[in-house]
């Protein structure tokens, strides 16, 4: 049993209905939709101080790239606390299942990369992670904005941007395998 | 910081990352194996995700047309094509296959421990600075955020 719930990987059609049950939930208890992509500018407005309302000089023209925000909001840092709660998490998990303890590795990165020094390793999650940042602030959302919140409200946009970062995604895997000889 | 009003959130936080972990969502060779057509997996997880939360959202929406319903505060998001929705995918798509992992999971990751995963944040957050330089520069239409 305990292996099951916290050593494991649990079954897929465990899982995924329950990231479905929580999004509708979430969105009946928050009122609002969920995406990770979002906090990472939250915390960039949190540095700046803009991210309060009640900081923001509104007589000033919005900037555009300012993210959602309303007067009423009571709890305007929410996407902040959210991505705490996501670190939290990972600590539990690993606490819970021992899972890979104490590796820098994630598992099967080095692996795919085999015989790459760990500096030029982390260039490449670095690398990654300035795509991923771009490419979900340009495309307005991510896996969870997009493909599950996005494509269950029926939304369209998120539908296609789905099918093309999947299809992006799919092209340079390929194309990574077939450079790395794995 | 008005931390009574924001708690829940970091519970919701809590559980979306601990479900995702335990899910295997945030490892690199499941998100690969997914990509490279080997591992049905994270398909399933996925598309049993939207098959749950569509058919729920779309009563929702019905609802909160009626008259005096519980879910008339509920306001419908709507999502605006922009031109930066579909190239932005792209890139995003590349260093998701790159990382073997989307923001959330990264965060979770450096919580599980894999201390390498911090180069990904790092560079997360620079990706976002980098799009905010170029937006002022190039880009002259309004962006849509997903939250």
């Amino acid at each position: 049993m305990y292996e099951t719930l916290f050593v494991a990987p649990w079954a897929w059609w465990v899982a995924g209905p329950l990231i479905g049950l929580y999004a509708v939930a979430f969105f009946v208890f928050a009122g609002r939709n969920l995406g990770a992509s979002s906090g990472f500018p939250a915390a960039l407005e949190a540095l700046r101080g803009t991210d309060d309302p009640a900081n923001v000089d509104l007589s000033r023209p919005d900037d555009p790239l300012a993210l959602p925000k309303s007067v009423r909001d009571p709890a305007p840092r929410w996407r902040l606390w959210w991505m705490a709660g996501l670190f939290l998490a990972g600590l539990l998990a690993w606490g819970l299942g021992g899972e890979a303890a104490g590796t820098l590795d994630l598992p099967g990165f080095t692996d795919t990369f085999h015989g790459w020094p760990l500096l030029a390793r982390l260039l490449v999650l670095g690398l990654g992670g300035v795509l991923i940042g771009f490419g979900t602030r340009m495309s307005g959302g991510c896996t969870s904005g997009h493909a599950i919140f996005g494509i269950s409200q029926r939304q369209l946009p998120s539908l296609a941007a789905t099918a093309t970062f999947f299809a992006a995604g799919m092209a340079t895997a390929f194309l990574l395998r077939s450079l790395l000889g794995a | 910081m008005r931390a009574r009003q924001h708690l829940p959130y970091l519970a919701w936080g809590l559980g979306f990352g601990f479900i995702i972990a335990r899910a295997g969502a945030v490892r690199f060779d499941f998100i690969r194996d997914m990509f490279l057509l080997k591992e049905f997996r994270m398909y399933g997880i996925i598309g049993s995700a939207i098959a749950t939360a569509l058919p729920l959202f779309w009563l929702i929406q019905r609802r909160s047309r009626a008259q005096g319903s519980a879910f008339k505060k509920l306001a419908w998001p709507h999502r605006r094509w922009t031109p930066g929705t579909l190239p932005g995918a792209v890139v995003f798509g590349v260093g998701w296959a790159l990382t073997g992992t989307c923001p959330g999971p990264a965060v979770v990751q450096v919580g599980l421990g894999h201390w390498v995963a911090l180069a990904t944040v790092a560079g997360i957050f620079l990706g976002n600075l980098a799009y905010e330089g170029a937006h002022r520069r190039w880009f002259h239409w309004r962006p849509d955020s997903c939250a």
